[in-house]
């Protein structure tokens, strides 16, 4: 005689019980501060107060200091942005911003590979990072629907109960659990990692690679939405080019076809763009085995040199300079008076 | 398909469903299904070496069948008509046509598990022989991937075959039944190795979802999961850090390496075994046992009845048996007993047979020099046992030792797991010199470790969390193993309350997702399936 009530019933109950347990755990770690990242709170106590925001991924992160950019261009700066932020979450985040501050000026980052990101290349990071980030459960639960890729639930659901669990135990141990640092706004502390080419692969290193160009349309149109949505609310749009490490430029090619896709989309768009990785003092002023911490992203020294570098050119806009003295035309110009190839015509 | 998986766990509760919900006469033509399902998932190609395996000792038994039958019906038709001696020369033609397919068949399915699993080690063995004599070796150009779980489904389909010959079961006369036997995906990859008269009792019974199977079952399921999630994946670091570098760390460090080798092993392949056993649980089904507490033996022998109890059985059934009860076993220890006695011509025929038996049994563990002295070792300390046990009771009643003291059996225990991890960390190094270096480590290397993370690296570089769930369950496996002296920890757990049940089982799920599921992400199967 089968049994199938009673195990029906007690398997229900198992799994409900199971489930519920993981909801806590989850739910502690979203609620919590536990990860830098996690600003949620953080961006809810300066509502009303912010009138300048970085919107972007981890390039932009890691490169202001928004104290600096306060002092400098007499704003109350916020970067909105996150590692592996894509255009249409910088789109959701800038919504609730824009919604509760009275923002007058938003500074979007366009790394190399913003543009062609797709929810099927991004990294499981993506969906680790933003959900925690958004304002309430109906936004998780839009971002799921639209933007998570099912085959990463699984390992999103043991991270998070991972990092829910490691909250737990460190609240009832006592420890510190709140790692967000108020007074960085969003900006994120990376420590030096030397990345400089070794001199022996220098040349065979050069344009090794290819960046990839193909833009993706959700992209072209995630970001003409955001321009809109500054636009319609009269708010002041620069698109700005983050400085990667000399070594990233010199191993790979395709560069001048991205500013070229990049300078065509802001003429259309009617926006100011700046690329400042073509800035001429870059050689002088960042070096690559004491400012990134990757190859892709500055570290805080780095950002400590870049963000005066910054605000001055910033200022300089503003007031009408011209400012393209200070910068090459092309990635190809800037490989020609690049680190690497000096020492390739010494050698 | 990984075992330790949710996508594992959906398969086998979707099987479990379709199994209780079909006509109970069919329910095992689900699990064939099933194994074909997994088996497949594994790769096409291995699932072609089952199919030539079962086909081959199916034919072959079926013919050895019908021979017998043709045999006993002539038998039966000529009763009165044939004198004695031609019934016997009848019989001995019959038998010689039954030999020679079983030898046949045995050549046939041997044959692909030495191809499989030997052929690279005979090949390095012909080349170190060439070239001492001056020679160029053979290049080894074969890339020989070994089908999941031949050594296992070689030895049980092989067991009927020659339970058939002997007469001992009747031929399967469904091949797709007989096709389930070899193929039962919970036992085909890490064993147990059981015989056709349990097994096939098990599986083609109808069965009832019963609540108490299904609990008992999920309850001893989810404890293989955390033996092997929570134990043996998390000391594994460690053990392979020692054992990669043993010659860096202290001798301390280096036999606390040992131990937990012997710890992770068997929380490894215990583990798999209750992982597997729980879920046939679930079905109904009841597969043999493989351990019984074997760290508590008092004797390498006791432990070796107690670790891998079914492959132990086989070879007492199909190697041990035979070579010390053949004719010319016998005979030699006829022409020795006139020269060295009565005790001597006795023991003599069980030290050949073990001899050749822990032979075959390190070979089958795998294709090193090391793995066969590791189990030439064992059957040292077998024959050693058995050659000195007059002597012992002798000393025993000289220093009046009392075998009832549980000091006397504690000791007899500590002993006798510090030497079973002795022999079993000799072929995990490496090379069989390795080994040697390994065990020469422990002993001359004296320093004392500085901190934690000298006497416990890799592990002490994960953080105190891992360190703590370690510990936690070597503790909660010995509190375990303590209780279940007397009955199953099971039944201690059926009186509790099913709510606070559930609770407790709720719990370990969250703690195998937290600290389990990303530790074996990072690790690899489990380690009987490489033998």
């Amino acid at each position: 005689m089968h049994n199938f009530r009673k195990v029906l019933l007690v398997s229900i109950s198992f799994l409900l019980l199971v489930g519920l347990m993981s909801l806590a755990i989850v739910e502690s770690y979203i609620h919590s501060e536990y990860a830098f990242d996690e600003d949620v709170k953080l961006r809810r106590s300066l509502a009303g107060e912010i009138d300048y925001i970085f919107l972007g991924a981890s390039h932009i992160q890691q490169a202001v200091i928004p104290a600096q950019v306060d002092e400098g261009l007499g704003v109350n700066s916020y970067i909105l942005a996150d590692g592996w932020q894509s255009i249409p979450l910088s789109r959701t985040f800038l919504e609730t911003e824009l919604a509760r501050n009275p923002v007058k000026e938003v500074v979007l980052d366009v790394t190399y590979d913003t543009m062609v990101r797709t929810k099927e290349t991004d990294s499981v990071e993506c969906e680790l990072y933003a959900l925690p980030r958004l304002e309430n459960a109906a936004q998780r639960l839009a971002y799921i629907r639209e933007t998570f890729k099912p085959s990463r639930y699984r390992r999103v659901f043991i991270s998070y109960m991972q990092y829910g669990s490691e909250y737990l135990i460190n609240k009832a141990l006592g420890k510190n659990v709140r790692n967000v640092i108020d007074e960085n706004k969003g900006f994120k502390d990376m420590p030096a990692r030397n990345v400089r080419i070794n001199d022996k692969n220098i040349e065979k290193s050069y344009n090794e690679n290819a960046i990839d160009n193909e833009w993706m349309s959700q992209n072209t149109e995630g970001l003409a939405e955001i321009i809109k949505l500054c636009k319609d609310r009269d708010i002041k749009v620069t698109i700005v080019v983050m400085p990667i490490s000399q070594a990233k430029i010199w191993n790979y090619d395709g560069w001048d076809v991205f500013l070229g896709q990049l300078r065509d989309y802001c003429a259309q768009n009617r926006v100011k763009m700046v690329d400042f990785n073509l800035l001429k003092e870059r050689g002088v002023l960042f070096s690559d085995e004491t400012s990134f911490s990757n190859r892709e992203h500055l570290c805080t020294e780095g950002a400590q040199i870049f963000t005066p570098v910054y605000v001055q050119v910033m200022k300089d806009i503003s007031e009408g300079k011209d400012v393209s003295s200070q910068f090459y035309t092309t990635y190809a110009e800037l490989k020609q008076h690049c680190f690497y190839a000096e020492i390739v015509s010494k050698q | 398909m990984s075992i330790t998986s949710f996508t594992f766990v959906l398969f086998v509760f979707a099987v479990l469903t379709v199994y209780y919900l079909i006509p109970r006469k069919w329910q095992w033509t689900v699990l064939l299904a099933a194994s074909c399902v997994f088996y497949l998932s594994g790769g096409k190609k291995s699932f072609l070496f089952v199919l030539i395996t079962a086909t081959s000792v199916f034919l072959a038994a079926m013919w050895m069948q019908k021979l017998t039958d043709t045999r006993k019906a002539w038998i039966k038709e000529h009763k009165k008509e044939i004198s004695k001696e031609e019934k016997k020369a009848y019989k001995k033609k019959i038998q010689r046509q039954r030999k020679w397919i079983m030898i046949a068949a045995l050549v046939l399915n041997f044959g692909l598990l030495c191809v499989f699993k030997y052929f690279h080690f005979a090949l390095a063995q012909v080349n170190a022989v060439i070239s001492a004599a001056g020679g160029t070796g053979i290049t080894d150009t074969f890339k020989l991937i070994v089908p999941l779980g031949i050594s296992f489904y070689t030895f049980q389909a092989t067991g009927y075959l020659v339970d058939v010959y002997w007469e001992n079961i009747k031929a399967e006369k469904s091949y797709p039944r007989f096709l389930l036997f070899v193929s039962f995906f919970p036992q085909m990859t890490q064993g147990p190795i059981s015989d056709f008269e349990q097994l096939s009792g098990e599986l083609f019974a109808e069965h009832d979802l019963l609540y108490d199977n299904y609990s008992r079952g999920f309850q001893r399921m989810l404890w293989g999961f955390m033996k092997k999630l929570l134990l043996a994946d998390l000391i594994q670091p460690y053990v392979t850090d020692v054992f990669a570098n043993y010659s860096q760390y202290t001798g301390l460090t280096v036999l606390l390496g040992a131990f937990m080798y012997s710890v992770q092993i068997y929380a490894d392949f215990s583990g798999y075994m209750d992982i597997m056993c729980g879920m046939c649980e679930m079905f109904g089904i009841h597969l043999a046992e493989n351990f019984e507490r074997p760290y508590f033996s008092k004797s390498v022998a006791e432990y070796w009845r107690r670790w891998h109890i079914t492959l132990g059985a086989w070879f007492k059934r199909y190697i041990y048996y035979p070579a010390a009860m053949s004719n010319w076993s016998r005979k030699i220890a006829w022409a020795s007993r006139d020269r060295f006695g009565k005790f001597f011509s006795d023991t003599l025929p069980a030290t050949i047979a073990l001899v050749i038996v822990w032979f075959c049994t390190g070979l089958w563990h795998g294709a090193s020099w090391a793995y066969i002295a590791w189990g030439l070792v064992n059957g040292f300390f077998i024959i050693l046992s058995l050659w000195l046990e007059k002597l012992y009771i002798i000393w025993k009643k000289a220093l009046h030792i009392n075998e009832s003291k549980w000091a006397w059996r504690a000791f007899q225990t500590i002993r006798t797991f510090i030497l079973v991890t002795f022999i079993k960390v000799l072929p995990e190094v490496g090379s069989l010199s390795d080994g040697w270096g390994l065990w020469m480590r422990i002993f001359t290397e004296h320093s004392i470790p500085h901190g934690i993370h000298e006497l416990l690296p890799a592990l002490a570089e994960n953080g105190n969390k891992n360190f703590c769930i370690i510990l936690a369950m070597i503790l909660l496996q010995f509190i375990f193993s303590l209780l279940q002296r007397k009955k199953p920890v099971r039944d201690y757990f059926t009186g509790i309350p099913v709510p606070v049940r559930v609770t407790v089982m709720a719990c370990c799920v969250i703690v195998l997702i937290v600290f389990g599921i990303p530790a074996s992400a990072t690790r690899g199967g489990f380690m009987y399936a490489q033998f």
